[in-house]
Order: structure tokens, then sequence, then C-alpha cells
């Protein structure tokens, strides 16, 4: 900026003074805007430039595509391969700056989790031509990537490197598929300036930031999320599914339709999404059959994204708000932190095992749709262990109260008397790292138990972690102990701090 | 009668241009005038049955000898003349180089006329009737879809037989020269659109037919509706239109229209006139009245239905509002 004022004036101070001997043309005086802001930039428009490619797994790899960009994919028709591939920029220079941001242009899709397998990183001392492995990485926080339904490139929004400033960095675009799910991702326009990131918000499915129709009907994450749409019709399902968009003859209360226009020039069955509505409040005030007024009416609601009628979906809607006010159901509980362990990961939990006997590789390991299961069980025996699941660090300087809550089921007890020995829960405001002995622990009071002898997840309740309020270094811990002979399985999911 | 109706009206014009002006050469006489009227002696089941083949070198395979690309000659020692009225007409663009004729008998056929020259509907419109010689000429089935017209050799589509390391092409129907059109093509009358009625199909009932008889027919789908999905796949707002650029590649743009008892495609070119409109939203309901095509390109492949709209005005009873708002 301050070059730019510089030849502002100078330019000024020139035109001014030829002004009065010349009868030149004022154009020829344009201040010329200092565009210079550039750091660094790579089209993908020819190559890879100077970004280098690591193959961390599997055989697909980054490549540039002659439609000029750069492109990873690991699904080879008709199959998906397991991969993870990382485009690494060269060194950055960022000394000498006070602020700095990046962004890109891209899109990526058909991807199982788009927001554990496309993720940008950032490292200060990684060396070109090594692993991603033999260097720190850390994340960067970009908005929410999704599925754009369709090829057409959107840009990132511009990634904060202000952080970085005064060091020489190095961005990478890492990439992860399975053997179930390969996506592709593409992305041309990298661009590095000068100057504090504009960021942009996005929707994230949140109360205040709830997806719109489109949003929620890429984002089937099975996860529960904020949807805001219009109630344009709703679904008859007979022999025949067909859509409907009006109200007079409804006679089907168990659905709706939304979307993101209540125009009927614009309405597509593709782009709008049906709404499954338990019995209770929501479809009380929400059904076309009894609220004919509805169909036309923006509404909020908050459901689990998942398909119905063998489409985009929003299920097991628990509350629904309209723009007046008028509102049913139960409002979600805000939660302060959240970790689902959905869809085999772990989340940002750590893993310290106490006592793994060599027998086993590992004692928690993150399942499918089961969340974190621990167990010492190796057939056939029953091996001692102590082995812990400690939660990030939360921050609960903000609250004066704090609940946990999470889902939990228990099996293979040889003594239901001792389940309680088993498995607690513990907080600790003290830990940084390392074995849980190094920090203070309180084991946490838990109301509901499982039976210890079945699958079936139970609700623990709300168990009162008020203690912690006040810290902002707070720890959870699921503590697995088994002894020989009796090594149960306890299976952790959809865990909440509200 | 109307065939009456009509000539009552050339008689009478012909009558008129008498009486005004001194004519020094014999007036055309009336049947001239109406065209060459042949006598049919095949049916177009009957054609394909006689003289189509399942013969196809490079398509066939060990699992499949069904035959997607072939081009057999139409040779017999009597007159093979098929005959119907033209269904088809290219003049917004989506019909390209061909013509489709129908025969309106009960359980009647139709079949495309492939020819090399573009706009002609000119010559032969919606309605007209007309007789083909077909001796000669050669009938294939392009994609398993059958059409009348010469045999071409596509060099791009090979392969090398490892045994003999011969090259087998792809034998497909091509396109016949105008002038070779015009020697085997007899129009007959005025055109009278009416005489082909679509048979009025729900997509279920389509589904369940033969495509071997129902393809290239006339068929009308009533309460349809565009889902705004391309073969399943949800369209971005961008390519909300009949056919988006596919940059010169040239195969027609799939959209998915379904009547509650199933799901269908309707294939548009990217050079129709129509391609860049909006499609219609799913609150247009009415009756679609399309020409039934079939694809099947691979022999691992199920095969599949794909409709086409002639013109815009295919859109019908239900969709008056969609139509005067893209006007």
């Amino acid at each position: 900026m301050k070059n730019f004022n510089k030849y502002k004036l100078l330019i000024g101070t020139l035109a001014l003074a030829l002004v009065g001997c010349s009868n030149l043309d004022e154009s020829a005086f344009e201040v010329i805007e200092d565009t210079n802001n550039v750091i660094y930039s790579e089209t993908f428009e020819n190559d890879l430039g100077e970004f280098t490619t690591q193959n961390v797994s599997g055989e697909q790899q980054w490549v540039y595509n002659s439609s000029k960009y750069v492109i990873m994919s690991g699904y080879v028709s008709p199959t998906d391969y397991a991969n993870e591939d990382w485009l690494i920029s060269p060194e950055i220079d960022l000394t000498g700056l006070s602020a700095a941001h990046f962004s890109f242009d891209h899109a990526a899709r058909y991807f199982a989790n788009i927001l554990t397998d496309v993720t940008v990183w950032i490292s200060t001392d990684y060396v070109t031509g090594n692993l991603p492995a033999t260097a720190t990485w850390t994340q960067l926080t970009t908005k929410t990537f999704s599925d754009p339904g369709s090829w057409t490139f959107g840009n990132s929004g511009q990634i904060s490197l202000t952080q970085y400033t005064g060091q020489k960095v190095k961005i990478a675009f890492k990439y992860v598929s399975t053997s179930k799910k390969a996506g592709t991702w593409e992305i041309k326009n990298f661009l590095v300036e000068k100057g504090e990131a504009e960021i942009v918000v996005g929707n994230d499915g949140s109360e205040e930031f709830p997806f719109t129709v489109q949003e929620a009907m890429l984002n089937q994450t099975n996860a529960s999320a904020w949807v805001e749409g219009y109630i344009i019709g709703y679904l008859w399902s007979g022999v025949q599914t067909t859509y409907h968009f009006s109200a007079d003859t409804c006679t089907q209360a168990t659905n709706i339709l939304i979307a993101d226009t209540n125009a009927l020039s614009q309405i597509y069955v593709a782009k709008s999404m049906a709404v499954q509505l338990p019995s209770g409040a929501v479809r009380t005030g929400l059904n076309l059959t009894a609220n004919k007024a509805n169909l036309g009416k923006k509404v909020t609601m908050y459901g689990m994204l998942s398909s119905y009628f063998s489409a985009p979906g929003l299920k097991s809607v628990s509350y629904y708000k309209f723009e007046d006010g008028t509102s049913g159901g139960t409002k979600p509980i805000k939660a302060i932190f959240s970790e689902t362990f959905a869809n085999s990961s772990k989340g940002n939990f750590t893993i310290e095992n106490v006592n793994m006997p060599a027998a086993l590789s590992y004692i928690w390991t993150p399942t499918a749709t089961y969340g974190m299961t621990a167990s010492a069980y190796k057939s056939p025996t029953d091996y001692e262990s102590e082995s812990w699941l400690i939660s990030p660090a939360i921050d609960l300087s903000k609250v004066t109260s704090a609940t946990l809550m999470f889902d939990h089921a228990l099996n293979y007890v040889a003594n239901a008397a001792n389940k309680l020995n088993y498995i607690s829960v513990w907080m600790s405001s003290d830990y940084q790292s390392g074995l849980p002995a190094s920090a203070t622990w309180t084991r946490v009071i838990v109301p509901t138990y499982p039976a210890g002898n079945n699958w079936t997840f139970v609700s623990s309740g709300n168990a009162d972690i008020s203690s912690m309020a006040g810290k902002n270094k707070v720890r959870i811990a699921f503590k697995y102990t088994s002894i020989a002979g009796d090594a149960a399985t306890w299976e952790v999911k959809n865990v909440v701090i509200y | 009668m109307k065939k009456i109706k009509i000539t009552g009206a050339i008689v009478l014009a012909a009558a008129l241009f008498a009486s005004c002006a001194d004519t020094d050469f014999e007036a055309i006489p009336v049947d001239k005038l109406m065209g060459d009227s042949l006598t049919t002696t095949y049916t177009i089941e009957q054609l394909k049955t006689e003289f189509m083949t399942d013969a196809d070198a490079y398509s066939d395979t060990v699992r499949y000898l069904g035959g997607l690309y072939t081009a057999d000659l139409i040779k017999a020692n009597r007159e093979v003349v098929i005959s119907g009225y033209i269904t088809s007409t290219d003049t917004e663009g989506n019909v390209y180089k061909y013509f489709v004729v129908q025969e309106n008998t009960p359980n009647g056929q139709a079949i495309k006329i492939s020819i090399d020259a573009s706009g002609l509907s000119g010559v032969y419109p919606i309605g007209q009737k007309v007789w083909i010689r077909c001796n000669d000429l050669y009938v294939g089935k392009y994609g398993e879809s059958p059409q009348i017209g010469l045999k071409y050799i596509n060099t791009e589509r090979f392969k090398v037989k490892k045994s003999t390391g011969d090259t087998i092409y792809r034998i497909e129907p091509g396109r016949m020269p105008l002038p070779v059109a015009q020697s085997h093509i007899h129009a007959y009358g005025m055109p009278d659109p009416s005489v082909i009625v679509p048979d009025t199909m729900t997509i279920a009932q389509i589904r369940a037919s033969s495509y071997k008889k129902l393809v290239n027919k006339l068929v009308c789908i009533k309460n349809a509706y565009f889902t705004g999905r391309e073969d399943g796949k949800i369209l971005s707002d961008a390519d909300m239109i009949f056919a988006p650029s596919t940059d010169g590649v040239g195969y027609p743009q799939s959209r998915d229209i379904t009547d509650g008892t199933g799901t269908i495609i309707i294939a548009t070119s990217e050079y129709a006139k129509f391609a860049g409109y909006k499609l219609p939203a799913s609150t247009y309901r009415g009756n679609i009245t399309v020409i039934i095509g079939w694809y099947r390109n691979y022999t691992d492949d199920a095969g599949d239905w794909q409709l086409t709209l002639r013109t815009l005005g295919d859109l019908g009873a239900g969709f008056e509002n969609y139509i005067e708002s893209v006007k």
C-alpha cells in the first residue's frame, strides 16, 4: 500500500506540473494501481511448475492435466484404490511481511468424507523431496469444502498465512482415498498474496450458518445439521414415487420437500430434498396435509443428513423454526465440543497405551459405524491391559458449567459386577501429552453404563464436568482396562460437551 | 377422404390457370403432381427380419453375438418396397441428416432413413407419405438401432484379430447421398401430419417393451416432467439446459424425465435450436411427444432408451407456460 500511495503522489504531481503547459490528453496520467501484491503464483497451466509430489501410498499420483490443472484421483474406472498423495509447493518466502494469504481454484468430488480426505497443510521445516512424515505439518483451516456437484472449479476462499509471516513455508495439498471410495481433486490458480485474508464465512450446518438445501444434498454425512429452505411440496410414496409441488390435495403427512427457491418456475426434483417428519411436534407443525399454508414458507430445521427416498435427504428432524418465530420440537443443545467418531475417524483424540501386551497391535481402534472401540481380547485370550483415549484440549474458559454426553456399548464382560472397574471416564485440566500419569485426572460420574453383555448403545446421560468450567485446556479421557481372563469390548461414539 | 379433397383443389387450381393464360404445352397430369405411387411389398418388420443380420465382427464377443453395428445389402430378385409416413422434422436442428418413417398400420413399425443432406424436411415434411424402394440400399444397426442407408466402414473403430493379424473395422449403416435417396424415395400426395397418431405410453410401458418393435416410433408420455438430472446425476445450475456444448465431442446430452412410473432420458443435440433453453422446471408437467430411440454401444452394457424431441413443440399440453416463458 505504501508503494501505491507514493506512485499516486508522484503521478499526481506530474499531472499538475504538466497541466499548465500543454493540452496533453489527461488519460495519459491515469493512476496505475500497484497490483504487485503477488508473492507466488502457479496457475498449473503448463505443468506442475515448481510443485513436487509425494506418493505416500497407492499407485496413483498427482499429475498435470492438459486441460490446465493438476489432478489426483484414486479412482481408475471401475475401481477405487486407497491412496495418500501430497502436492507440495516450493518454498514461499514470507519474511519481511506483516500479513499474507493464499487461495486456489479447485473441484473435489466423490469423496467418502471430503472434510478429512481433502486437506491443506503448511510446514516450515519440510525439505523438498522427502516424505511428508519427515517434517512437521499443521493443517490449515479452510472454509468447509463440499462437492460442487459438477466439475466447475470453485475458489477456495482466502486462507490466512499471517501467522507464518517472517518465515519460509511450504504449502501442501493432501489427498486421501480408500479402496471403498476414491474421490477426485482438481486444482489450479494457486496464488499467494500480501495482505490479510478476507475470510468469507461459509455455511457449516450450524444454527448460525445453516446449510442451504443444495449444500445439505452435497453433505450427506449421516451427521446432524441445521438446514434452511422453502417448503415446496411433498413426496407421494405409493407404488410410484411422485414429487408434488403443491399442498392442495396433500394427504401425506410424513414428509415434505424443501428447495432453495419457492419460485415454481425454478423448482427441479434434482434440487429439492425430501424431509422426514417423525411423529410428534415436528410432523404436526410442518406437514402439508394439516398446514397447507406452509407451502412456500422458509423453514430452518435440525435433522440428520441422510438418504431418504433413495435420494439425498434430511431425516429424524427434531426441531424446526419459521421466519416468524414459530417453532416446534426440541431444540438441540449447542455443543462446545463434539466428536462422532463416525467413518473410522478418531478425530483429534489421541491414544495412550499404558499397558498393551505384545500380542496386541492396538486396543483402541476406530470403526466405520461403532465409533471408537477398545478391546484387549485376541482370540482366544483375554489380556490384561490399560489404554486411554484422550480428547484434544477443549476450551471451557468461557462457561460456568459443562456437561458431557456420549453413546456407548459394552459386551463380553465376564463378571458384570466388575464393569465399572474396566471402563471409566476422566477429566484433566493439566494434561499436556504422553502417558496419562503425567497429569492430574478426576473421574467423571457417568450416570448410565451399558449392560455389559450386548451391543446395544446407551446414552451416558448428562455427566457433570462443571468442575472444569473456567479452564481453557480441558481433556476428557476414556480409560479402558482389562484383566487376564476378562477383557470386554467397549464402544464409544457421539461425544458431546455442552 | 382427404386425398379426394386435395385432388379437387389441385384440379380447381389447374382449371383456374388454364382459364387465364394460353399455354402451348400440355398441363401436367394430376396424378403426376401427386408424385410417384408404388406398391408396398414389405413391412418394416419383414425388411428387418429378412435382410438385417447380426454380423458384427467388430463388437461381437464370445458372450454376445447380437450385432451392435451392422450394414447388410438389401439384395432381392423382386422389388423391396416399404412405405409409411414421415414423423420427424429437422427444422429445429435436433434431428439431423435423417428422417423417420412410420407405418400407419396396426402394429406398424418405424425406421430411420439416413441421408447425407440437411434441410430434409423441406422435401420430406412431417406427414409425408413415402414409398422407399430399398433394393441395393443397406439396412443395418447403429448401436443396435436399425436404420436404412449405405454401408460405412468406420476406420476410427477397429481391432486387430490376434490369430490372423487382420484388422477388423466397425461396419455401420451410413448416410446415403441425396441423389441416391431421391432415386429410392418416392413421396406421394400432400403431407398430412394427422395420419400418424403417437401411441400413448407410460415410461414403465416403454421400458417393458421390446426395443426391436418400438424403436423409432412416435410416442406420447403423459403427466411427464423433467427432474433436473442427467442419468441420475444432479445438474449444476449452469447445465440446467437441454444440451450444453460438448466442445465438439458431439454426443447428445441426456436429461431425465419421469411420469411417476419410471425414469427415462431425453437426448438432445447441442446443435438443436433449443439446446441452450432452460430445462423446464419440475413444476411443469404434461404431454411429451418423442421419437423412441435405443442405444447400446458395448456388448457388456445393457443398452438404454433415449428419446428425441423433434421440436420444442413436442412439449405439449401442460408445458404452455414454459413455452411462453422461453419464447
